[in-house]
């Protein structure tokens, strides 16, 4: 059965990542980072970002990017208390249990899913959600280019596919893009930081077409 | 090493040309697409991008490389507009590159 109230089940596309990660400004290096590094390895980074249709309900969007996603990427390091309320953020746990549940319970053809925990340190989630010992755990210890090296060498041995760039042509590639991106986002007239998820995307899909 | 081939035309002439190389040019876009063609077969990975004049992609070839999938979706800016942005500031780092590559060969 499909996860989505849909009829139809959506098809899943072994090209399209989900990325499952905080959103707020703090961690924008690090999105850019991984967003970057999947599109520079000829896949199609997915979120619930994506999205603008308000009629669907937020989990209902997120249940169908799941769904039509091979392979997902989460990254658990904002998974701390917050200062002011003194409670932790759920939102990345419970998309994770998302895709490990179409992993697990949904059609046959959701069997193929592979997903990828990222953290700030490679054992933290032994204190706060131990059940997950046995997924893939890496650490990018915060830092934007260590995460791209995980998720390059994740991806590449997942997918199997041969013709993967090294870790550091990757990292040169998205310095140089850090260092454009603020002409290009002059040229049209925005800052960096109000670029929608798919002007992103298309933005670095375009770059990357003509700067590798 | 960057692995883009350019191709684009510059002062009426067509010019292939990888950063951090020296451009070669010719007269004719056939020809120099044709040049492109040849060292991208030969090199161990490579892609092609033949640059309109605003600097937009109008055609590209890829050799033992990735191919760059875009996103199904289209975003609030129109897709032309992020087009452009990204070939002008390609282009204009080709030809500051350009300068560099110059200078640099006559002082040798």
């Amino acid at each position: 059965m499909p996860m989505h109230s849909g009829l139809v089940p959506a098809r899943t596309q072994s090209n399209y990542v989900f990325i499952n990660c905080p959103f707020d400004p703090g961690y924008r290096p690090m999105f850019n980072a991984i967003v970057f590094t999947v599109h520079h390895l000829g896949f199609v980074a997915r979120c619930s970002l994506e999205e603008d249709d308000a009629a669907e309900f937020r989990l209902s969007k997120i249940e169908r990017i799941i769904e039509e996603c091979r392979f997902g990427i989460n990254d658990l390091s904002a998974v701390t208390l917050d200062a002011t309320t003194r409670l932790p953020r759920f939102n990345m746990p419970l998309e994770f249990g998302l895709f490990l549940g179409c992993k697990r319970f949904g059609p046959k053809s959701q069997d193929k899913k592979r997903c990828l925990v990222l953290d700030s340190d490679p054992y933290r989630y032994r204190t706060f959600i131990s059940d997950i010992s046995g997924q893939d755990i890496r650490s990018h210890d915060g830092n934007p280019e260590r995460a791209i090296r995980e998720v390059r060498d994740w991806l590449r041995l997942t997918s199997k596919r041969t013709t993967f760039p090294g870790g550091a042509e990757i990292i040169k590639d998205y310095r140089q893009f850090k260092n454009d991106l603020p002409a290009i986002c002059t040229a049209l007239a925005l800052e960096p930081d109000r670029l929608t998820f798919l002007d992103l995307s298309k933005t670095i899909t375009d770059w990357l077409r003509s700067s590798r | 090493m960057a692995k883009t081939l350019h191709v684009y035309s510059f002062n009426h002439v067509w010019t292939v040309k990888r950063e951090g190389h020296r451009a070669q040019t010719f007269e004719t876009k056939q020809e120099a697409f044709a040049s492109a063609v040849r060292s991208g077969r030969k090199a161990k990975a490579a892609q092609i991008v033949v640059h309109g004049k605003d600097g937009r992609i109008l055609e590209s070839r890829t050799y033992r490389m990735p191919i760059i999938q875009q996103h199904p979706k289209k975003g609030r800016l129109a897709s032309k507009k992020i087009a452009a942005a990204v070939g002008k500031v390609v282009m204009d780092r080709l030809h500051a590159d350009a300068l560099r590559t110059r200078a640099r060969t006559y002082a040798e």
